[in-house]
């Protein structure tokens, strides 16, 4: 155990993708076949022109040898992200937007050009949208020397942003931790304590008479 | 949004309260009442089958997997805990421990001439003067064989403590001592010296608005001036925003997406 460094604490950020992979979107197929039975549940049947469930892996697994396309989630369309973009800008709390975010707008983006409608724009209010978060846990995160900070707990806040502070935000923690519990609790009786008792016992060391 | 004192620390019964909150359908409030490593132990057993890459739902006897992570509509809450203590093999703790200290011989010692040379006697006279590091000093305070005075960079007079007192954030602390606060807390345990613990404090809260910064927004640049003034605790700090950051922006880049094993690119020794 000694040997296991803070990385095994954090996950990267393709492991994270990979997590993200198993979030529901809908497809359209254009082929047909089957249901299939995986561990995870069953999927399907997919018909032409029917929407399915399906995880985000089948989908871009799908799309790859083109056997349909792929419908982008309803938060990914220009009017729901200026609301949340301008939500995001004037509040100070975190908006809520499904927790793999950045991880899904990133998949689709790669594989799944065509099927999402103005892009360009979309992918634009996202990159806003992430920058005034990351700002915003930038400054946030100021707190933490402000007051006695034993944890932190943050609302609404993406798997991708968590992992990016979370090295950061506990080393720092566990500092000031161990600053805080120095200054709150000066240990000046224990050791002096150890030497009396050691010089006690050197007294007492005296043979028994007999 | 930054909730920062709520208690679970409760000072005497030992058991950590914590309410993981991360979804937000009808689990998903879960309340646990066991201690922090229980959790702590789970969190690794989770952390590892995820690693493993199986695309199974894990279910414990505990809880279902589902809980825990991947699967939500929402974001959930996200809690920081300091949960890693130091450990025994701790490299830094035991560098920490290297800082000489200044202490005085309380008795005539034999065979430490080392300390204090000025004959072939080979030994110390009682009051002598002498540096040497903090383990051995330890030890020997412990056993009342010598006393320690503080470094003078801890010395209530002297002029390290105005100059953190008026900017903490430019003070050189690397020079003074590389592990500043890791040492400080120990000699502060040790011989009980109550002015250190709050001068640390003062010290790395300044200090941390600074790395905080730079760790974060200055990507790939590195503040060569900035860094130089840093311990290495804040070294370590540092390392850890910027390298994450660093990753994730690799990551948003692109480039392969598979990687090859090592094993595939070889070509087959052809056969004579």
């Amino acid at each position: 155990m000694a040997s296991q460094s803070d990385n095994s604490v954090a996950f990267s950020a393709a492991e994270l993708e990979f997590l993200a992979e198993d979030e529901m979107i809908e497809i359209v197929p254009n082929m047909r076949m089957e249901p299939l039975n995986l561990i995870s549940g069953d999927f399907g049947p997919f018909r032409p022109q029917i929407a399915a469930q399906v995880p985000l892996w089948l989908a871009v697994a799908l799309k790859k040898r083109g056997k349909c396309t792929i419908r982008p989630p309803e938060w990914m369309s220009i009017e729901k992200l200026t609301q949340v973009l301008e939500a995001e800008r004037d509040s100070e709390k975190f908006q809520l937007l499904p927790f793999h975010y950045v991880e899904i707008s990133r998949l689709l983006f790669d594989h799944a050009r065509e099927d999402i409608p103005d892009i360009y724009m979309v992918r634009s209010l996202i990159e806003d949208i992430k920058d005034v978060r990351f700002h915003k846990i930038g400054t946030g995160l100021e707190i933490i020397s402000k007051e006695v900070t034993y944890a932190l707990r943050l609302k609404n806040l993406s798997a991708m942003e968590a992992n990016i502070v979370r090295p950061f935000v506990t080393k720092a923690l566990q500092t000031f931790h161990k600053l805080n519990t120095m200054e709150a609790i000066p240990e000046s009786g224990s050791i002096p304590n150890r030497q009396r008792q050691a010089v006690n016992q050197r007294d007492k060391r005296v043979l028994k008479g007999r | 949004m930054w909730e920062t004192n709520f208690n679970i620390f409760p000072k005497h019964t030992g058991m950590n309260e914590i309410r993981v909150k991360l979804k937000g359908s009808m689990y998903k409030f879960l309340y646990f009442n066991i201690s922090a490593i229980f959790i702590s132990i789970f969190l690794k057993i989770y952390i590892f089958a995820q690693k493993w890459r199986v695309r199974v739902s894990i279910s414990f006897s505990l809880f279902h997997s589902e809980h825990l992570a991947s699967r939500s509509e929402d974001c959930g809450e996200v809690l920081f805990l300091p949960l890693k203590m130091t450990s025994y093999y701790d490299i830094d703790d035991i560098l920490a421990e290297e800082e000489m200290v200044p202490a005085v011989f309380l008795q005539t010692a034999n065979e430490v001439g080392i300390f204090d040379c000025a004959d072939d006697t080979n030994k110390v006279e009682a009051g002598t003067h002498v540096e040497m590091p903090f383990w051995l000093a330890q030890e020997l305070y412990v056993r009342q064989a010598v006393s320690i005075k503080v470094p003078p960079y801890f010395d209530t007079k002297a002029k390290t403590r105005n100059e953190i007192g008026a900017d903490a954030a430019h003070v050189d602390l690397r020079s003074l001592c590389p592990y500043f606060y890791d040492f400080g807390c120990k000699i502060a345990r040790l011989i009980g010296e109550k002015t250190i613990g709050p001068l640390l404090l003062v010290a790395f809260r300044t200090r941390y608005r600074e790395v905080l910064i730079k760790a974060h927004t200055a990507a790939s640049i590195v503040a060569p001036k900035h860094l130089s003034l840093l311990t290495k605790e804040e070294t370590k700090l540092y390392e850890a925003g910027q390298s994450s950051t660093a990753a994730f922006k690799k990551w948003r880049m692109g480039g392969p997406r598979l990687q090859k094993a090592s094993v595939l690119g070889r070509k087959r020794k052809p056969v004579e």
